[in-house]
């Protein structure tokens, strides 16, 4: 082996820089000339970059874990991906699209149900974290920010979901329903959710409801972070409680379903109530916490710096006046177990639009208390 | 020196060097002896038929159902007497007998308490030489033990570097009682083993898909004769096997074709060194050698006796095979 620091040592002018590249002639790298020469300025290269090397080595072995977990069957895909064959089989698919099975809800259960495939037990309602240790020396899962289908964490049961894998009534018209208030259909995960990811945040569809046009969710943690309500860190967002990752575009989302609920706040349609079509008015959405939309009939006194509502900040800069209201201040996604009681008791069969029985509207909280975390009562 | 002398010790030498020419020829015959039967004591051909009664994939029979809302785990006591089914969604395990008779249940819904009995979402379950009945709760980041009528002993408390968590899914045992969980921590899917005592005593793997990192580590065993750890890599499609000292050996079912993978779920190996996993996208049973050379599967997608929808947990007892029909809602026995 060369001893190339004696070398180096030897050969005070020896530099391979782009300033001095010549050798000096007369020191003891003269009588090696050709490949002997260049093997040796290999040498001298590797030791007078060995720090960058060292650095380079050590910024891979730090990051390969994370370049490794590319285990997800959501993707990404190439040329040469095995992903496909997790969830489709070419010859002997079991539905038309040639999943290992009739439906795709079985499918997406069998990871997203018990956390035997993925963090986020969506059925539980739940982000299974087990670095997170409570005060009886369990630990404390994170509350999905879309809710659970069947319950919310270990707490309670579900009082109102958006129903998946059977027949549910959707509030509102529907480019899902053509425009018929109150219409039957049966949701899938993958009404909501593309399973071979996208631009959306949350893997969701680009065109819910089979829209003529994409319709873009974005957030400001990507696509695949911030599940659940604890997840963020105070020290970074300076916020405690419900986490700022909403930009832009989830009441266009939720519309494209219940269309007529994006609609201005002035409008007349059929609710599919006793009141037939009529003049109908409702809470905006898109609402900037300063002032209101400019279609606004009326306009109320906010305090909504206070508020622990999840909101859409549009400009990345913080919790600030120009965030806005969205579908999911105040509804969750998948289920909730808020208790409505008292006036807030709603049973939907009484406007005609949903079957008998006491539900929540996937409402966050209990009651109506999401109403005074942005307006001013007293 | 005359030279009949001479002839003499020339014929002498000539007889000590024919002598050892037949001392060579017989340590060499003696040598070839040796090694083919060497050879013939570690390349023994595997019986096919070790399992008494039948030659290759076992048969269905029968099937309990027990009111099982995402049944999960499976496991029997060390005499095959009883069987316990872990009942998921109901917050259970439910106990048979061998004949498929309830025989009662434990568990139910977790309090608030860490140290009293319960669960969030049992997984899987294993039972010990002394039938301790051991139950893995990812949510609750527990292993609960019970005796073997389900009375709650403990929970399980790792005994590891300060500031230790985990996220358990698959337990199992080997022959010293020494217990092996995959767990799912985010950004640490590994394989842990403890003594008896609880004390850890080897980790390896992590999170990735290369050799020996896992994703989403469901199923684990070992088997008993030669001590090698199989694990079901989920989320990679494969099983990995490691030797005892979590290095590791191979790489099952990744080949296409009837030895694929899809979905890995559980492992069990028989008494013959028959490594049985579930394969809950396959709707199937696949069987491999210890050295992951493919045997055969059973099972088909379907309702019928005999079809699976999404297995998930798998025990052998003996000529049994209990296998956990998790949309079907009942564990299935194959006999061999």
């Amino acid at each position: 082996m060369i001893d190339v620091r004696r070398h180096q040592t030897r050969t005070e002018t020896l530099r391979f820089s782009s300033e001095a590249r010549t050798v000096k002639k007369n020191t003891t790298f003269k009588e090696f000339n050709g490949m002997t020469r260049t093997l040796r300025r290999v040498f001298c290269v590797i030791y007078r970059r060995t720090p960058l090397i060292a650095v380079l080595t050590l910024a891979f072995i730090t990051f390969t874990p994370t370049l490794a977990k590319a285990a997800s069957p959501h993707g990404p895909f190439s040329s040469s991906t095995d992903k496909c064959s997790t969830c489709h089989r070419l010859h002997t698919g079991l539905s038309h699209k040639l999943l290992p099975q009739e439906t795709s809800l079985a499918l997406c259960q069998s990871c997203h149900t018990k956390g035997t495939g993925a963090d986020t037990a969506v059925m539980q309602g739940i982000y299974i974290d087990a670095q997170n240790p409570d005060q009886s020396g369990g630990v404390d899962n994170g509350i999905l920010l879309g809710g659970g289908f069947d319950r919310i964490g270990d707490a309670s049961e579900t009082t109102g979901r958006h129903q998946v894998g059977v027949a549910g009534t959707l509030p509102g018209s529907s480019a899902l329903a053509t425009d018929n208030p109150g219409a039957v259909i049966t949701l899938t995960c993958l009404s909501c959710h593309t399973p071979h990811q996208g631009p959306n945040y949350r893997i969701l569809r680009r065109r819910p409801g089979d829209v003529a046009e994409d319709v873009a969710v974005q957030s400001w943690v990507g696509n695949y972070e911030q599940y659940c309500e604890y997840d963020f860190d105070p020290v970074t967002t300076g916020v405690q409680g419900y986490t700022d990752n909403y930009k832009s575009g989830i009441a266009s989302w939720c519309g494209s379903c219940h269309t007529t609920y994006l609609t201005r706040v002035e409008d007349s349609y059929d609710a599919g109530d006793k009141y037939g079509k009529s003049t109908r008015y409702r809470h905006g959405v898109d609402v900037d916490l300063a002032g209101g939309r400019p279609d606004a009939v009326t306009k109320v006194i906010y305090q909504p710096m206070n508020t622990d509502l999840p909101l859409e900040d549009l400009t990345g800069n913080g919790r600030t006046p120009d965030d806005e209201l969205t579908c999911l201040s105040c509804h969750r996604a998948h289920g909730t177990d808020a208790q409505m009681t008292g006036w807030a008791e709603f049973d939907p069969a009484e406007r005609g639009i949903l079957p008998a029985g006491k539900d929540s509207m996937l409402l966050r909280q209990n009651d109506r208390t999401m109403c005074i975390k942005c307006h001013r009562v007293l | 020196m005359s030279i009949v002398d001479k002839e003499i010790e020339k014929e002498a030498l000539k007889a000590r060097k024919k002598k050892i020419k037949i001392l060579l020829g017989l340590v060499g015959l003696l040598a070839v002896i040796i090694a083919v039967v060497l050879f013939l004591i570690f390349n023994k051909k595997p019986v096919i038929n070790i399992i008494p009664g039948r030659v290759g994939p076992p048969a269905y029979t029968e099937s309990i159902y027990g009111d099982f809302n995402w049944p999960l785990g499976v496991a029997t006591s060390p005499d095959g007497g009883k069987i316990y089914v872990v009942d998921s969604n109901n917050r259970k395990v439910k106990m048979f007998d061998r004949n498929g008779n309830a025989q009662g249940d434990f568990g139910g819904e977790a309090k608030s308490s860490s140290k009293q009995p319960g669960f969030s979402n049992p997984l899987y379950i294993a039972v010990n030489s002394k039938g301790q009945v051991y139950v893995s709760d990812r949510t609750m980041s527990m292993v609960s033990i019970f005796d073997g009528n389900g009375k709650f002993i403990e929970r399980f408390t790792p005994r590891a570097e300060p500031g230790f968590s985990w996220s358990p899914l698959g337990v199992a045992f080997d022959d010293k009682d020494n217990l092996y969980v995959t767990d799912a921590t985010k950004g640490k899917h590994r394989v842990l083993i403890f003594d008896r005592n609880g004390y850890l005593k080897l980790q390896f793997g992590r999170e990735g898909i290369g050799n020996g990192e896992f994703s989403f580590p469901n199923g684990i065993a070992v088997d008993k004769k030669t001590g090698r750890i199989f694990v079901a890599d989920s989320n990679n499609a494969r099983v990995q096997s490691f030797d005892k000292k979590g290095k590791y050996i191979a790489t099952i079912g990744q080949a296409k074709g009837k030895s694929q993978l899809s979905h890995p779920l559980s492992i069990a190996i028989s008494d013959s060194g028959r490594v049985h996993v579930t394969d809950a996208f396959g709707h199937n049973v696949q069987v491999y050698d210890t050295n992951g050379k493919f045997l055969y599967n059973f099972g088909t997608f379907g309702v019928k006796e005999g079809q699976f929808m999404f297995p998930t947990g798998i025990a052998i007892n003996g000529n049994r095979v209990y296998v956990v029909d998790r949309e079907n809602k009942r564990v299935q026995i194959w006999e061999y």
